[in-house]
């Protein structure tokens, strides 16, 4: 800024070191931002995905637990398949049945062949109430392919745990009468088992949204 | 049709009687297997005073409770859902309370038998000041 600008016909030798300081700059920027596109292009993951991704996938945890025919059930079964897992409960009126048509609608957005490597999983944190029968009737009442799971208040607490989920009984008035508050988000599990996207309470509302995210998991 | 019937009801019960007018609309009960269940709809007052609604029975459930979805904000519960029962539902003058998904609910505990799709559920609603008027909500799977 304090140099003086060099006048027409000045030194000559003043001229060369000027340039070079302006062009190598510029031609590392240019180098980088074009490496940088490349990796974008070639590397990346360009697509988006709406729920949640998790910054580090990770084998979602397994769990052994008791499904709505009252059969055992392994998370890793599922492999090959998105799994898309909300744990809830059947006396809740409001939130439960509110995702599980969310997912209802995303699953029947799919086509049979998708639909054949989708699997929605509710898990129940209402143990003490949420038998296999009562399980059934609720999960099947969504779409006959969602499975319902439940087992001892110990396994089902195994299991929320790694998956970020917390529940407790509120508005105890009895051993049968309850209510029980619980995390209520969805959480997508893709076909090599890892843990991938999670969504918060609502979002699932979006078809679709979720439909392109499941797609993606498919393809990914 | 369904609406008109309903703000009849009520206008019938409520309206002519009192300065308060209550207006009721897309109302519904929620389709679903099991013994729990919870009714929507958004209550307006034209009235200049507040209306309270203070209970709600029906023949089909054992109990019948005004609820609110709520989110926990502290601890590790943080972001969890649950409900809490409100006292009463406050329908403010010149304004409106919606009951919705997510948020305030009917919840109707102890179904005595399980409901059909596009019946219509009988609903009694109990003022403050001892008013109480019938609605029938229709089951639905999700929101009209």
């Amino acid at each position: 800024m304090t140099e003086p600008t060099p006048l027409p016909g000045g030194s000559p030798a003043d001229q060369p070191p000027r340039r070079r300081s302006f062009w190598l700059p510029l031609l590392l920027v240019l180098i980088l931002a074009g490496l940088g596109f490349l990796a974008y292009t070639r590397f990346a993951d360009r697509y988006q995905p709406y729920g949640t991704p998790l910054l580090n996938p990770r084998l979602a945890y397994d769990f052994n637990l008791i499904d709505n025919k009252g059969q055992p059930f392994r998370l890793s079964s599922q492999r090959g398949k998105v799994v898309l897992v909300f744990f809830g409960f059947v006396n809740c009126p409001d939130v439960c049945p509110t995702t599980l048509l969310e997912l209802k609608k995303v699953y029947q957005a799919l086509t049979p062949q998708e639909q054949k490597r989708v699997q929605v999983i509710l898990i129940s944190v209402d143990p003490d109430r949420d038998t296999p029968a009562v399980l059934d009737k609720y999960v099947t009442f969504f779409d006959p392919s969602f499975i319902g799971l439940t087992g001892t208040p110990a396994m089902i607490q195994e299991v929320a745990k790694p998956y970020g989920v917390f529940y407790q009984k509120s508005e105890i008035k009895s051993a049968k009468e309850y209510n029980v508050d619980h995390t209520a988000s969805t959480y997508l599990i893709d076909p090599k088992g890892q843990l991938r996207l999670i969504y918060g309470n609502g979002k699932p509302a979006e078809t679709q949204r979720m439909v392109q995210d499941v797609r993606w998991a498919l393809k990914n | 049709m369904g609406r008109s019937l309903l703000t009849l009801l009520v206008f019938l019960s409520v309206g002519l009687a009192s300065a308060q007018t209550l207006k009721l609309e897309g109302g519904w009960v929620r389709l679903i297997p099991g013994p729990t269940t919870a009714a929507y709809l958004t209550l307006s007052n034209r009235g200049s005073t507040p209306i309270r609604l203070v209970a709600v029975s029906s023949p089909v459930a054992a109990k019948v409770e005004m609820h609110e979805t709520v989110s926990m904000d502290h601890g590790e519960m943080a972001g969890a859902k649950g409900m809490r029962p409100v006292e009463a539902v406050v329908v403010p003058a010149k304004g409106q309370v919606e009951l919705k998904p997510g948020g305030m609910h009917l919840m109707m505990m102890g179904l005595k038998r399980p409901l059909k799709e596009g019946e219509k559920v009988l609903l009694i609603f109990k003022l403050e000041g001892g008013k109480t008027f019938l609605v029938t909500l229709p089951v639905r799977l999700e929101a009209p």
